[in-house]
């Protein structure tokens, strides 16, 4: 499977206004999505992962780098994009209601991509109807303000609009950060059945790790604008071989009893500033096995097999001191076991697609 | 037809709800009509003095008086609004279309990089420099060097008002461009200059159009202000700041009408427009539209049900139910 995103070697700096200093959100990142593929990029809040995303849709500008959609370079503003890719890659905010004009009804909203695309109005209702129905919304909703929704919903129109078009590539933005617990579950299995249908590939940006590891194929660890660990997620999430991921793991709590995330790895202190960047290893100062090596060079990638790659200088270490399993992912076959004794219906994200999210 | 009677009872109930916005309307309204109608209401001319009836007290024959020179105050009271509304609006407009416009500009390229940021920054600072005059001074200044007429006036109100709507529309277009929905906007493919007509002035407009209303009040004080001091409209031209001041002398004498009925009318002018400025603010803001739908709605269920039946689909069209 060739790849349909390649981002190579991607850094940003954003200058500090009265100031010759530059905050580095991003420290060379590289990483790649394949074809009707779900890509995870988890971190913590200021990681950089956001950047990333506006980067590959042409809304923040890169310092250095190169970023590929099939092949072709788009790591230049949008506007010299090749027309052809217009519509190709879209973006799915945060935050659902804002990312909708409080002044246009959603069918207006809605339409917008197609706008760009010159399609005309009579094509153009069909596709909306079509769109919204996809996303479990009815057509009376198109004359609708934002306002009149629900959280669930605007993020549903939001994804309807996105995938009007449809893109090869959504760039998802913690799409369900801002959610309740209910309408999250809901929109990944939206999500999960869009990909099903459509093969559209997904850059998943998210600091909520039992969502990513539900609906991602392959993560990417992202800290302190690199990209320290990548993999399988199963993979990546039952034997971390980076000290943070192991440590990102054990932070997350499993709203269960039975299932507790146990590391002997645990991250002491805060996120260094982007503004002034450690020398060597960026966790050194945070890692309990740091050692002097770290603080004085940057790891190289270490490339484990399969497509896992880890930025460490002590990952055979991270692998004999944790035993830890894929927790997430028992965690999810008991919840999925524990909803059947309920209902007939299986999965644990079960999608009417009607309910009022 | 059906469509204007619902209008027309959802102004009603706006009404009951909020009264001092029909009030507003109807001061308007009335300062229009008196202007367009008065040679209607009136038999004397606004201009033609008569030296037999001079600072008569108000009569039947003169409903406000005469003035020192005999003309008819009620009659150039009412004719007043032809000048005073006409160079207000004219100006307002004026200044905000091209305050606005520069603003929007302004606005949209002064968090980028490169010239325009510098010629953003340029055109702010010349707006500072004109608002760090006295308004007043400012427009005698303007009068004075352009010489004495209507036009001169309505340019002053043009020039000392723009810079309030560059700042305002500066202002609403920084926080509106980083808004999600335009970034969405770019992201979908649209380009800067579709995106800013699609999603920015929309959005940007509702303080503009709260600020016209309320400026084309302050714009006919402005008026009457520079004609008072005697850089404006010249008498015998009905206008009610020179009136006042044709008038002002006689008030330590005891003939009050002559200043007093074009000053009321002027106030009572003024502060109809600031009303419709709040109105409009009202109903051009979701959220406190949203207020106004919310007290409609329990004005509603207080009254009779038979009484009221609900129209109100004009408002809430817009609206969360």
């Amino acid at each position: 499977m060739s790849p349909i995103l390649e981002v190579e070697d991607l850094y940003k700096r954003f200058p500090i206004s009265g100031s010759r200093r530059y905050v580095q959100a991003i420290n060379g990142v590289t990483f790649s999505v394949g074809a009707g593929e779900t890509l995870g990029l988890v971190g913590e809040s200021g990681s950089g992962k956001t950047t990333v995303g506006r980067c590959i849709v042409g809304l923040t500008e890169l310092s250095a780098g190169r970023i590929r959609f099939k092949g072709e370079d788009i790591s230049k503003p949008r506007a010299r994009w090749p027309r052809h890719l217009l519509g190709k890659i879209q973006l799915v905010f945060q935050e659902p209601g804002e990312s909708l004009d409080p002044r246009m009804r959603i069918g207006r909203s809605i339409e917008e991509p197609l706008l760009a695309l010159k399609v005309p109005p009579s094509e153009r209702r069909a596709l909306v109807a079509e769109a919204i129905e996809r996303v479990g919304l009815s057509r009376e909703m198109l004359e609708l303000y934002p306002a009149e929704l629900s959280a669930g919903q605007q993020q549903r129109v939001a994804i309807a609009r996105a995938m009007i078009t449809s893109p090869e590539l959504v760039v998802l933005d913690e799409p369900t950060s801002a959610l309740d617990p209910t309408a999250r579950a809901e929109i990944i299995a939206l999500l999960m059945k869009i990909q099903a249908e459509l093969g559209t590939a997904y850059l998943f940006i998210s600091h909520d790790l039992s969502t990513v590891r539900f609906i991602s194929h392959r993560v990417a660890v992202v800290y302190l604008g690199m990209i320290v660990e990548q993999g399988d997620v199963g993979e990546v999430f039952a034997a971390p071989r980076h000290p943070y991921s192991a440590g990102l793991l054990s932070a997350v709590l499993l709203p269960h009893p039975h299932f507790s995330l146990e590391s002997s790895i645990r991250l002491e202190g805060e996120i260094p500033s982007p503004i002034n960047l450690p020398q060597g290893c960026f966790l050194a100062s945070r890692c309990p096995l740091a050692i002097a090596r770290c603080r004085q060079e940057m790891p190289p990638p270490d490339n484990l097999g399969g497509g896992h790659m880890v930025h460490c200088f002590r990952h055979r270490d991270v692998a004999s001191m944790d035993h830890a399993s894929d927790t997430f992912a028992e965690f999810q076959r008991e919840a999925e076991r524990i909803l059947a004794g309920q209902k007939t219906a299986g999965p644990v994200c079960n999608l009417g697609g009607t309910s009022n999210g | 037809m059906p469509k204007i009677l619902d209008f027309l009872k959802l102004v009603v109930r706006i009404a009951q709800v909020r009264p001092r916005f029909l009030l507003g309307y109807a001061i308007v309204l009335v300062a229009i009509l008196a202007g367009l109608m008065a040679p209607l209401f009136s038999a004397y001319s606004p201009v033609t003095a008569d030296s037999s009836h001079f600072l008569q007290a108000p009569s039947r024959a003169h409903w406000f008086g005469t003035d020192a020179v005999g003309m008819d105050i009620f009659t150039r009271t009412i004719y007043a609004p032809r000048i005073d509304l006409t160079i207000a609006v004219t100006g307002t407009l004026l200044s905000a279309l091209v305050g606005s416009f520069i603003g929007a500009f302004v606005g949209y390229f002064s968090a980028g990089r490169g010239v325009r940021v510098h010629l953003s920054y340029a055109v702010m600072r010349a707006a500072d420099v004109l608002q760090a005059f006295p308004v007043f001074v400012f427009a005698i200044a303007l009068v004075a060097s352009f010489g004495q007429s209507i036009e001169t006036v309505v340019l002053a109100i043009a020039f000392v008002n723009a810079p309030i709507y560059l700042r305002l529309m500066r202002a609403q277009v920084m926080a509106i461009r980083e808004m999600r929905y335009v970034e969405a906007s770019l992201v979908a493919g649209l380009s800067d200059f579709k995106t800013i007509l699609r999603h920015i002035i929309p959005n940007a407009m509702t303080p503009v159009l709260a600020q016209l209303s309320i400026n084309v009040g302050w714009a006919i004080l402005l008026t009457a202000g520079l004609s008072f001091v005697g850089a404006g409209v010249r008498a015998p031209t009905p206008e009610w700041g020179s009136m006042i001041a044709m008038g002002f002398q006689n008030m330590v004498t005891g003939q009050w009408w002559p200043s007093v009925f074009p000053g009321l009318a002027l106030a009572v002018t003024v502060f109809g427009f600031s009303l419709v400025g709040l109105s409009i603010e009202v109903f051009a803001d979701p959220i406190k539209r949203r207020a106004l739908v919310r007290d409609l709605e329990i004005a509603r269920r207080r009254a009779p049900p038979a009484a009221m039946s609900g129209p109100e689909g004009v408002l809430t069209a817009g609206e969360a139910p």
